[in-house]
């Protein structure tokens, strides 16, 4: 009696077992941390008005990712989605030289991925993550205090950028000038 | 090309507001918070399920209303195969997976920030998920609403009923029983109960904040029994501010008008240290009088009020806030007898309420505080020391049960001061009451079936020991559609009114005993569209041992009436355009109260001739341009025959205008549709005397700055 419950065990673990070496392996799910900048970013293209004249007409919003390892899969949420009248393209580049290549609306420069000053580009809503992004040149970056994540807006590099940020951004942005 | 960091900035922008897009105004939180829509993947459906909450409620503790949410957690799985079978699971329903991760393409700004990335044993509570009636005004609502008070704003909630007695009082009520002393609602300003135990109701006139301060005001039609205990017979208010973290910098306001007098206001908040916020405010306001067909309305108001609010979030798990007021004003009334009074009001309030996650899957929560009422009623002079003291604790002993329980205390001591017509015996006491609570959210099937047992016990000084059991069912077939039914039941106790009366030295309230309530309730909540939701309540009520007077004023109080109440409340918001948004509120209610003898009374609120059948709320906000606002409310309430107050529409219009950033200029007429029209009155059934005023078209105008 025992020991056919011992089997019966053994088959269940087995099986299960066998099972779930066939389930693909499971890329781990990006950190929260991540899921909510890759949010913020959407929020972003949703509530700042871009200059016309930095589209192409194929109606296609570039956003560009250097160390897109961060967010998993976060960003494939994103990928295709289309928001203010465009479709998301995710671009994931190597260095932030390649922006410009790339025709990026949105630039979002992971920590890791260089410490050099940025230019401002126009139409080019460059966004970080590591402190002093801000004066390097970053137009908006996204700080963690007390474990949430928050964001400071640079309003004359977004001016001199061409990009119009809208009053609701500017009220929940950290107080900065 | 590096940046000229020598180029001039523009000036900071004011912290804590400017206005928001309307299209992005939060009102009810996004439905869709959890939620992927149908057929689009947010994860790949064997990803682990990250474990997140948004807090709805700053005030931890008891008061939280929301049962929790328990999603499939995978870290307490308790060995090798319940772990694959968990991941197995996952891939074989997909669809389940996806449900309760993070939806991060509906996240508004105000949940991102909110988010706490290091925490994860809290729960996601949207509003969408909760099965009870519940509904929830926003700070943008009221701001867009232009209304000057908290019962002005209690008008926009489907089920509740407000109706101005004068020009400072209002009677405020649930589902019926409405009274200038109404006394089946609870109302808590940040866990801090505001009704007054002489009467078992709410003295509107003296319980004000800054709405600017206001970051939501959740009412719940139903009997909160279970987590508030006596007096939630009806429903529960909620009135949350702000963190101080939200209202750094400071904000003027000050207006003028025709019946809003003149008020004022000045907040100023800033961050001492890393981890800790503090504002302090100050304001006044003075009405002028309603209208008297007798040209003898004496109802005018001044209040002043000031305050406080200290938070300190330790880093991770500690969090402890500490608030106080102070106020002071008088309001005038008409007595019952004809003459005149000017009523002062005096008090203030000092609460601590400190909160800490013990782990992932537990949390406390501790809260004390003490208030103090000097009420300078001829009538009913009343002065009286609360001090209330809760402790709650959640935890989570497995995946599918949440756990909320809890201990209170509350020690409530007056002095109250009559006249030879009427007064209290004994004048001076102190009543006591001890509770407990525990409710338990249960997951039956994850996803789609969720049972809430709960129940309170409360022993007080009049009545005993009393139970009030809650039972509630919710069924989420998909994403965008709950089905909830709840059964439960209540208590009001005896006030100190009812209890001590002496008429003409006689003793009236021996006889006096609880009323009760059993309720049985069935919603319906749908997400249309991302810009469109519904959401219907309906609920049939019975009610025993109502209290009755009669038949002569002189007769002992008795409980001698049943009643049966039902209804549905509907209520609806569409974001027709991305600068245009309707919100609809429909109530309709029909009360049956049966007397044991046709010489009685039903007092306070027990008689349908005394409540409308019909309420209608509609509400328009419109952003004409960047800067420009335009609002509007129509409302329609039923006639009460009881009072002879007709059916009334009314119209409400607002204009806001930014000139600047950090200036907001309103203007605003209020009750345009009529010169004058009567909401309520109290008519004095001995001598016949109808107090109460009616209420006027007004306007009035209001700057706000911002810095």
């Amino acid at each position: 009696m025992r020991r056919s419950n011992e089997l019966k065990k053994m088959t269940v673990g087995g099986a299960l077992l066998m099972l779930a070496a066939a389930l693909p392996a499971q890329t781990p799910a990006p950190p929260l941390e991540y899921q909510v900048k890759a949010s913020y970013l959407f929020n972003f293209i949703r509530f700042i008005t871009w200059p016309a004249d930095v589209f192409t007409g194929d109606g296609k919003f570039n956003l560009c990712v250097v160390g897109a390892e961060r967010f998993g899969n976060a960003l494939n949420a994103f990928s295709g989605e289309r928001t203010e009248g465009r479709t998301i393209m995710v671009h994931r580049l190597e260095r932030p030289a390649q922006a410009r290549a790339s025709r990026c609306h949105l630039l979002f420069i992971a920590v890791g991925s260089g410490t050099g000053p940025l230019g401002i580009e126009r139409g080019m809503l460059t966004v970080g993550e590591t402190r002093g992004f801000l004066e390097r040149g970053g137009i908006i970056n996204l700080v963690e205090t007390r474990g949430h994540i928050r964001f400071e807006i640079d309003r004359a590099a977004a001016e001199e950028a061409g990009l119009e940020v809208s009053s609701r951004l500017l009220s929940l942005a950290l107080g900065r000038s | 090309m590096p940046k000229d960091s020598g180029k001039t900035r523009n000036k900071a922008s004011p912290r804590g507001f400017t206005r928001p897009k309307l299209r992005d105004a939060g009102g009810q939180r996004a439905p869709a918070l959890l939620r992927a829509a149908p057929g689009v993947p947010t994860h790949p459906p064997n990803s682990p399920l990250p474990q997140t909450s948004i807090p709805l409620c700053n005030t931890e503790g008891r008061h939280r209303p929301l049962p929790r949410f328990d999603s499939q957690s995978p870290r307490l799985s308790l060995g090798l195969c319940a772990g694959l079978a968990l991941a197995i699971a996952s891939v074989s329903l997909p669809l389940n997976a996806q449900l309760a991760t993070l939806d991060i393409k509906r996240l508004t700004l105000e949940e991102l920030m909110e988010i706490d990335v290091y925490s994860a044993g809290r729960r996601l509570e949207p509003v969408h998920e909760v099965p009870s009636a519940i509904y929830v005004l926003t700070n943008e609502d009221i701001r867009r609403a232009r209304v000057t008070s908290i019962p002005e704003a209690l008008r926009l909630v489907p089920g509740v009923q407000v109706a101005r007695v004068d020009a400072n009082k209002w009677a405020v009520s649930i589902r019926g029983f409405n009274s200038r002393i109404a006394n089946k609602l609870l109302v808590l300003i940040d866990g801090r109960s505001i009704y007054d135990p002489l009467f078992s109701g709410t003295l509107w006139e003296s319980k004000d904040l800054m709405l600017e301060d206001v970051e939501r005001i959740e009412v719940i039609r139903g009997p909160g029994g279970t987590l508030w205990g006596a007096n939630a017979v009806n429903g529960v208010i909620n009135i949350i501010t702000k963190h101080a973290r939200d209202t750094g910098g400071g904000l003027i306001s000050a207006g003028a008008g025709t019946e809003e007098r003149a008020f004022g206001a000045a907040r100023y908040g800033w961050q001492p240290r890393d981890d800790q916020w503090v504002r302090v405010y100050a304001k006044s306001l003075a009405r002028d009088t309603g209208f008297s067909p007798a040209g003898n309305a004496h109802d005018a108001i001044h209040m002043n009020r000031a305050g406080f609010r200290w938070d300190w979030d330790a880093r991770g798990n500690d969090s402890l806030r500490v608030s106080g007021d102070v106020y002071s004003g008088e309001a005038d009334q008409t007595n019952n007898n004809g003459t005149t009074q000017d009523v002062g009001h005096k008090g203030g309030n000092l609460l601590a309420h400190w909160r800490r996650q013990l782990s992932d899957t537990q949390n406390l929560s501790v809260q004390f505080y003490y208030d103090r009422i000097e009420l300078d009623n001829l009538q009913f002079g009343e002065k009286r020391n609360t001090y209330d003291l809760e402790i709650q604790y959640g935890f989570t002993p497995t995946p599918r049960h949440h756990i909320v329980s809890g201990l209170g205390y509350r020690n409530t001591g007056d002095k109250i001061a009559g006249t030879a017509a009427g007064t209290l015996d004994p004048m001076r006491k102190t009543d006591r009451t001890e509770s407990a609570f525990v409710q338990d959210t249960i997951t039956l099937v994850p996803d789609h079936w969720r049972l809430t047992l709960g129940t309170k016990v409360e022993s007080n000084d009049y009545s005993g020991v009393e139970w009030q059991p809650n039972a509630r069912l919710a069924w989420t077939p998909d994403p965008q559609r709950i089905y909830w039914a709840a059964a439960s039941g209540a208590t009001r106790v005896p006030s100190r009114l009812e209890a001590d009366l002496v008429i003409g030295g006689t003793r009236l309230g021996d006889d006096v005993r609880d009323e009760t309530v059993r309720a049985y309730e069935f919603g319906h909540r749908r997400l249309v569209t991302s810009n469109l939701w519904y959401d219907i309540a309906t609920f049939y009520n019975v009610y025993r041992h109502l209290l009755t007077t009669g038949p002569t004023t002189l007769s002992p109080l008795s409980n001698r009436a049943d009643a049966r109440t039902y209804g549905i409340e509907v209520a609806s918001r569409w974001q027709a355009t991305p600068s245009w948004r309707l919100d609809a509120a429909y109530t309709y209610l029909q009360m049956d109260v049966r007397l044991d003898a046709p010489n009685l009374t039903g007092a306070i609120g027990a008689n349908k001739k005394e409540n409308p059948h019909h309420q209608l709320t509609l509400r328009s906000a419109f952003d004409m341009t960047q800067n420009l606002e335009v609002d509007a409310t129509l409302r329609f309430v039923d006639d009460l025959p009881a009072f002879d107050v007709p059916a009334y529409t009314t119209l409400d219009l607002g204009l806001g205008w930014f000139p600047r950033r950090d200036l907001e200029l309103t203007l605003v007429g209020q009750n345009l549709l009529d010169g004058h029209h009567p909401e309520q009155r109290l008519v004095n059934p001995t001598t016949g005397v109808t107090t109460g005023t009616e209420v006027q078209r007004g306007v009035y105008a209001k700057v706000t700055w911002r810095f």
